[in-house]
């Protein structure tokens, strides 16, 4: 699958990018909200990982535009990631109809996230 | 005065099973990964610290506890999982308009130094080829 990573911090940006090419997939990364919705109705990835808090466009704002399909019924499925507890960024979840919060943290606790949601994804990507 | 932190050594600050996840993403395709990573979080970790302390000092809760979010998920990002603790305590303090005490704040820059003299031993030599 194509995966767009969205963060403004240089550090967890590399990170997790070099963790979802780990497991097999295409990387697109990005350090600003700025733009990103242009990119990503140009470059059409089919998973948007979105960092909660970042200057400018906040994630689940972002998240919420980044969610509504397209006329040709593009959609990208958004998933948030933030330090916090998935539990204590519900609402952010559900006024962007994003699919999954994933909790920052040491680099084995994100693998074993990433791989569980993204494997989640492309099966349902899979059967339709 | 108040009385000096405890300063407790439960062991190493960096964690050697997170450690050993991140050495597990290094690749033929980046050789350097580790060493860049952990020369990104060596630059700004002390960006992070003196925002805190500086956000701290003018009772800018919402800017020390933004900075100690960043600070805590880019130290679990490195295997520093004792600063990521403190760090996120004191992010927890910000955010529920608690004063934070000196010694957390002091703890901090401990656990800091700590984990960074131990990254600074840990950084790997550089295994591209000069140019």
């Amino acid at each position: 699958m194509k995966v767009m990573i969205v963060d403004d911090t240089e550090l967890a940006l590399n990170l997790l990018g070099r963790i979802v090419a780990s497991l097999g997939h295409e990387v697109i990364l990005r350090s600003e909200s700025l733009g990103t919705l242009s990119e990503v109705r140009r470059l059409r990835p089919d998973v948007v990982l979105l960092d909660l808090q970042m200057p400018g466009l906040r994630g689940d704002a972002l998240g919420e535009l980044i969610a509504r399909p397209q006329a040709d019924g593009y959609a990208p499925v958004v998933a948030f990631m933030s330090g916090a507890e998935p539990e204590a960024i519900e609402g952010a979840l559900k006024r962007a109809a994003a699919r999954a919060a994933l909790t920052k943290g040491s680099p084995g606790e994100m693998r074993r996230q990433l791989e569980q949601l993204l494997t989640r994804i492309a099966a349902e990507r899979a059967t339709g | 005065m108040p009385p000096a932190p405890e300063l407790e050594d439960e062991g190493d600050a960096i964690d050697p099973a997170a450690l050993a996840d991140l050495r597990g993403l290094e690749g033929d395709d980046d050789p350097d990964f580790l060493r860049d990573i952990l020369l990104s979080y060596l630059d700004n970790a002390p960006k992070l610290l003196l925002a805190i302390h500086a956000a701290l000092a003018r009772s800018d809760a919402s800017a020390a506890g933004g900075a100690a979010h960043t600070l805590k998920s880019s130290s679990a990002g490195v295997a520093a999982l004792r600063l990521s603790a403190v760090a996120k305590e004191i992010e927890r303090a910000c955010r529920a308009g608690e004063p934070v005490e000196a010694a957390l704040a002091t703890r901090l820059d401990v656990e800091a130094a700590r984990a960074a003299a131990r990254l600074v031993e840990l950084l790997p030599e550089s295994k591209k080829e000069p140019r």
